[in-house]
C-alpha cells in the first residue's frame, strides 16, 4: 500500500478514473451514519475528501418500507443480486443493467439510473449517460417518485445473496431477511473480546467464540474452527478419500454428501420410483434417462397434482366443519323464528372468522335451488313474482357491502366460489371426528340451516317488494301531480279560447249583423265550455284528456290545416260536421277546430 | 473485492503511454533512442532525461504490434563515475510478462556486478524487483491492488538505476562505448 | 473473482444473438479479456478480410470505456501502428450506457468510413486526403496481405 507510483494502466486522458469502490460508493450516498464494518475492503477508503454526489442533494426519501438508510451495513450488493424471475427490460437501469435500486430520474430528458450508477457516472462527465444532455446534480436530477415503478421494483422476487442461504423473497424484504433472519448473514463474534465474524446460526452464546485455531483432522493444518468447512471445500487435501464409484477424489468428510447426491457413476433410483418406474442405472445415465423423457413422469405428475387436489379438498373439508359448526351456532342460539337477528348475528362471525366466503356462498347456493325447488310455496313464490333472480343477487351483494365483508363482487363469482365450495359427501369424511353421528344427522342439520337461511332470503324479498312498491307510490304519485297541473292548465287555455271566442262573436254581431254560421260556432263554443269546465276536480278525466292530447298533437295541426283549407274552398262545414259527429272529441281538438275556423276572417 | 487481472498487451499499452508522456513526447509513435543520439540531440535528450526523473523507455520498434522489445536510457546517478553518463538498455518482454520478469540488457558497456561483461545482460538475481518479480505478480494475482502496480518495466529501470548507485565508485568503460553486439 | 452482473449479461448476450460480422469471445482465465473479430464491411476497402482485435474491460466499466486494440495490421487513418484506435466513445464520450456491442458496431462503422480529419496514424491521413484512391488500394492490399480468413 505504500508505494508511491501512479498505476501504470491508467485509463486513457479525459477518463479519469474514479477511484472510489462501489461499496465504499453505497456507503457515501446511502448513508453517512454507517459505522465502519470489516465488510469494508481495504481498497475502499482512498481518501477522506467527500465528494458531492447525487444523493446529497435532499436524503433519499425512502421509497417504501424495506429500504433504510443503512442498507450496505450488512453489505447487500444490490446490484449482484440474482433474480429469481424474468425481468422486464424497461426496469433495467441502462448502467448496470440490473433493475433499478433506488432510482433517480432526470428532469430534463426523463432517463432513469440506479442512483449509484448515475452518481458514479456523473463523476467523470456532467451529461445524462444516454443522450449527453448537460446535467446539473444539484438541479437536474430527482428520485423516482412513479410508484408503479417503485413497487414493480420492492415485489421482485430476489435470490438472498448470502451463500447456503436458498430464500427468495420480494426485494424490499430482502434486507429484513439478511439483517434479521438469515442463518448465513455474518454477525459479531459472541465473545466480546472477539472482532472476528461468523454465521448466525453458530453465532450462539452457548457455542462461545469459534475463532479458535485447531488442527484440522485430515491434514494437520491449524486452522480456526469456523473456517473448517470452507478449509475442507478448498484447501484441505491431507486424507483424501476416493470415490469408490468414480474417480473423484475428495475430502473423507464430503464422501457420504458426494455419493447421495453428486456422483454421477454411483447406481442410482429414477426420481419418479415413487410413480413406478423401475429403472436403476448410474446417475448419469438417470439423467439421460430423465431428458429423454421418463414414461413415468406424466403419471408421477398426475399423483402430484392429486396430491394437491387433496390439500384443497381437505382444506375445503376443513372450512366447512367450520362452516357447520358455525351454522348449528346460530340455531342453537338464534333461533328459527328470529331469523333476521340470526343472519346478524352470523355476518358478524362472519367477518370474525377469516374463511368468510363460505356462509355468503352457502346462502347463494340455497337460494338458487330454492328458486327451481319452492316454488310450491305460497309465500315465496308471492315474494318472487315481480323481482327476478338477478335483482337478489344485487340486493344480496349490497346486504354483504353494507357488513363489509363481501368477498364477492358479481354473482360470477359467487357462483364460482359456490362451485368450488361444495365437496362431494362433506360428512363421509367427517365420520371419524366430525360433530355429526351420520349422514341423517348432518341432512338435518344441513337442512336446518337451509330453512333458516330462506327464511332469511324471504324476509329480504318482502322488504325489497316494499322498496319497490314505495318506489311506484313515489314515482305515480308525481306523475299523477304533472298530470293534474296540465289538466288545469289545458282548462285555463279553454277559457282563454272561450273569452277570445265570444269576443270576436261579439264584435263580428255588432259589425255585420249577422254571421254566416253564427249557430253552429256558438254550439262548438259551449261544447268547449263544458269541457274545460270539468278539468278542475277529477283527475281521471284529466290523465284521459292529457292523453288524447298528447296522441293528437300532430293530427290536431294536420286537422287544422285541413280545415283551413276546407273553409277557405267554402266546406268547412262538412269538416266541423265530421268532428262534432264524433263522440269523443278532446276540447283541445275541438278548440283548434275551432280556431282553424277563424284566420279567414280575422 | 475482485480486480481485474490487465492482460499483458494492455498492460504494455499503458505502460507505454506513460512513457510517452513522461517524455512528453504526445505523438502515438515513440521516437527510437537512437535515432535521436544519432541527431546529435544529447543536450535535449539530457533536459528530457532530468525533467523526467531518470529513467525513460519506449518501444524498439513502434510498429511492434506485440511489444516485446523496448529500449531504455538511464540518466546515471550523480555523485560518481555514472554522473552526466547516459546508459542504453534493451528490454524484452515474453509472452508471460508481466508474470514474469522482463529479460534486462545494458547496450551501454557499464562495470556492474551482476551485469554480464560480454552481452550486458542484467543477472536478476542482483536486481531485488527482478529478483522477486515472480513472487510478487502471484501475490498481486491473489490479492489485487487496482490502484498500484509495482511491477512495471520503469519500476525495473528504477531499481536498476538504484542499485547502479549503490556501486556509483566504480570504475567505468569509456563513456559512449558499447557491447560488440550491439555495435 | 467475482465478474460484475453487467459485464455477464452482456457476455451472455453477446454469445446468444451475435452481431452480424462480429464475434466476442472471453478468454477463459480472464474473462473481462475478449478476442473479437470483425468482418470488414462491404463496399469498403476492408470488404472481405477478418481483423482481430482485442478487448479489456478495466475494473471501472462501465464508468470507463473498454480498451481495445486491432491485431491485425490496417491501414486506416484513426488506427496506428500499435492497433489503437481513435474513436471519440473510446475516449471523451464514452457514456456508460454504451456496450461492448455498441462499441464494436462503432468500430466497424469507422472501417467503413474512415475520418481522416481525426487522424492517429498522421502519414495515412495525408494519403487518405490527398490521394484517396492511393490509400484505398493501399487498405485493400494490407487487408489481402494481412486480414485474410484463412491466416
Amino acid at each position: 500500500m505504500s508505494f508511491e507510483m501512479p498505476p501504470p494502466n491508467t485509463p486513457e486522458e479525459g477518463v479519469a478514473a474514479p477511484t472510489i469502490s462501489s461499496r465504499a460508493d453505497a456507503r457515501r450516498i446511502f448513508g453517512s451514519g454507517v459505522p465502519s464494518t470489516i465488510y469494508d475492503s481495504p481498497a475502499s477508503s482512498p481518501g477522506g475528501s467527500r465528494r458531492s454526489s447525487v444523493a446529497d442533494y435532499g436524503p433519499y426519501q425512502v421509497p417504501s418500507r424495506g429500504h433504510t438508510h443503512d442498507q450496505s451495513e450488512y453489505g447487500i450488493d444490490y446490484q449482484a443480486l440474482d433474480y429469481a424471475q424474468q425481468i422486464d427490460e424497461a426496469l433495467l437501469c441502462p448502467i448496470c443493467h440490473t433493475p433499478f435500486f433506488m432510482p433517480m430520474t432526470t428532469k430534463t430528458c426523463g432517463h432513469t439510473f440506479c442512483a449509484s450508477c448515475l452518481d458514479r457516472a456523473l463523476e467523470t462527465q456532467h451529461v445524462c449517460p444516454i443522450d449527453r444532455r448537460p446535467l446539473d446534480i444539484s438541479r437536474d436530477i430527482s428520485q423516482t417518485r412513479t410508484r408503479v415503478i417503485l413497487d414493480q421494483l420492492d415485489r421482485l422476487k430476489v435470490k438472498c445473496p448470502n451463500s447456503g442461504c436458498d430464500h427468495v423473497c420480494s426485494r424490499e424484504l430482502l434486507y429484513a431477511h439478511v439483517e434479521r433472519y438469515c442463518e448465513q448473514t455474518l454477525v459479531r463474534c459472541p465473545d466480546h473480546h472477539c472482532d472476528e465474524m461468523i454465521c448466525r446460526k453458530d453465532a450462539r452464546p452457548e457455542n462461545g467464540c469459534l475463532h479458535y485455531v485447531t488442527p484440522c483432522p485430515y491434514c494437520e493444518m491449524a486452522i480456526t474452527f469456523n473456517d473448517l468447512e470452507r478449509h475442507y471445500d478448498q484447501e484441505c487435501t491431507g486424507q483424501e478419500a476416493e470415490c469408490p464409484h468414480c474417480d473423484a477424489v475428495l475430502v473423507r468428510h464430503r464422501l457420504a454428501k458426494h455419493i447421495a447426491t453428486d456422483c454421477r457413476e454411483v447406481e442410482t433410483h429414477c426420481q419418479f420410483q415413487s410413480a413406478g418406474c423401475k429403472q436403476v442405472a448410474p446417475r448419469k445415465d438417470i439423467e439421460e434417462h430423465l431428458k429423454n423423457g421418463c414414461i413415468y413422469e406424466a403419471i408421477a405428475n398426475l399423483m402430484q397434482a392429486r396430491e394437491q387436489d387433496h390439500k384443497i379438498i381437505n382444506e375445503l373439508k376443513g372450512r366447512l366443519d367450520a362452516l357447520d359448526g358455525r351454522t348449528r351456532h346460530l340455531e342453537r342460539y338464534g333461533g328459527g323464528g328470529a331469523g333476521s337477528s340470526g343472519v346478524r348475528e352470523s355476518s358478524a362471525f362472519t367477518r370474525a372468522a377469516p374463511p368468510s366466503s363460505g356462509l355468503t356462498a352457502d346462502a347463494l347456493n340455497n337460494l338458487n335451488r330454492m328458486q327451481s325447488a319452492t316454488s310450491g310455496d305460497a309465500d315465496i313464490d308471492e315474494a318472487n313474482h315481480n323481482i327476478t333472480l338477478d335483482d337478489l343477487f344485487e340486493t344480496f351483494d349490497q346486504e354483504n357491502n353494507h357488513h363489509n365483508d363481501s368477498n364477492y363482487s358479481s354473482p360470477q363469482a359467487a357462483a364460482a366460489a359456490m362451485a368450488a365450495d361444495a365437496p362431494p359427501a362433506p360428512w363421509a369424511h367427517n365420520s371419524g371426528d366430525g360433530p355429526w353421528e351420520s349422514p341423517e344427522d348432518y341432512m338435518l342439520s344441513q337442512f336446518e340451516a337451509m330453512e333458516a337461511k330462506i327464511e332469511d332470503l324471504r324476509k329480504m324479498m318482502v322488504e325489497l317488494d316494499g322498496r319497490h312498491t314505495m318506489r311506484l307510490v313515489n314515482d305515480t304519485m308525481r306523475m299523477n301531480e304533472q298530470i293534474a297541473e296540465l289538466g288545469s292548465k289545458v282548462g285555463v287555455l279553454g277559457m282563454h279560447t272561450t273569452w277570445l271566442m265570444s269576443m270576436q262573436r261579439q264584435s263580428r254581431g255588432q259589425q255585420n249583423g249577422s254571421g254566416s254560421t253564427p249557430g253552429t260556432t256558438r254550439s262548438n263554443i259551449s261544447a268547449s265550455g263544458g269541457g274545460s269546465g270539468g278539468t278542475g276536480g277529477n283527475n281521471e278525466e284529466g290523465r284521459g284528456r292529457t292523453n288524447t292530447a298528447a296522441t293528437g298533437a300532430s293530427s290536431s295541426s294536420r286537422t287544422a290545416t285541413q280545415t283551413q283549407q276546407g273553409s277557405r274552398n267554402g266546406d268547412g262545414e262538412s269538416a266541423r260536421g265530421r268532428y262534432l259527429n264524433t263522440s269523443d272529441i278532446p276540447p283541445l281538438r275541438r278548440s283548434s277546430v275551432g280556431r282553424g275556423e277563424n284566420p279567414p276572417r280575422l | 473485492m475482485a480486480v481485474a487481472q490487465v492482460p499483458r498487451n494492455f498492460k504494455l499499452l499503458a505502460e507505454l503511454e506513460k512513457g510517452e508522456k513522461g517524455m512528453g513526447a504526445g505523438a502515438s509513435s515513440f521516437p527510437c533512442w537512437r535515432c535521436v543520439m544519432n541527431a546529435g540531440l544529447t543536450i535535449l535528450v539530457i533536459c528530457f532525461i532530468r525533467y523526467t526523473g531518470a529513467c525513460s523507455y519506449g518501444l524498439e520498434d513502434p510498429e511492434d504490434i506485440l511489444m516485446t522489445h523496448w529500449t531504455g536510457t538511464i540518466w546515471g546517478p550523480p555523485h560518481g563515475n555514472h554522473e552526466n553518463r547516459i546508459y542504453e538498455l534493451k528490454m524484452e518482454c515474453g509472452a508471460n510478462y508481466p508474470k514474469e520478469p522482463p529479460v534486462i540488457h545494458f547496450v551501454s558497456q557499464i562495470n556492474l556486478p551482476g551485469v554480464s561483461q560480454t552481452d550486458g545482460r542484467v543477472d536478476p538475481n542482483y536486481v531485488g524487483i527482478l529478483r522477486d518479480w515472480t513472487r510478487i505478480s502471484a501475490e498481486l494475482s491473489r490479492n489485487p491492488r487496482p490502484k498500484e502496480d509495482p511491477l512495471s518495466l520503469e519500476a525495473a529501470l528504477i531499481a536498476i538505476r538504484k542499485y547502479m548507485e549503490e556501486h556509483k565508485k566504480l570504475p567505468q568503460p569509456p563513456e559512449g562505448s558499447k557491447y560488440p553486439m550491439y555495435k | 473473482m467475482a465478474l460484475p452482473k453487467r459485464i455477464v449479461k452482456e457476455t451472455e448476450r453477446l454469445m446468444a444473438e451475435p452481431v452480424p460480422g462480429i464475434s466476442a469471445v472471453p478468454h477463459e482465465d480472464n474473462l473481462r479479456y475478449f478476442d473479437v473479430e470483425i468482418h470488414g464491411p462491404s463496399q469498403s476497402p476492408y470488404e472481405g478480410g477478418v481483423f482481430k482485435l482485442e478487448l479489456f474491460l478495466p475494473d471501472d466499466y462501465p464508468m470507463t470505456p473498454p480498451k481495445i486494440r486491432f491485431l491485425t495490421k490496417i491501414y486506416h487513418p484513426n488506427v496506428d501502428k500499435l492497433g489503437r484506435i481513435c474513436l471519440d466513445v473510446l475516449k471523451n464520450n464514452w457514456s456508460p450506457a454504451l456496450q461492448i456491442r455498441t462499441i464494436l458496431l462503432s468500430i466497424q462503422a469507422l472501417l467503413g468510413a474512415p475520418n481522416p480529419d481525426d487522424p492517429l496514424a498522421p502519414d495515412v491521413a495525408k494519403t487518405w486526403k490527398e490521394n484517396p484512391s492511393v490509400a484505398v488500394a493501399t487498405a485493400r492490399e494490407w487487408t489481402q496481405q494481412y486480414a485474410l480468413p484463412s491466416q
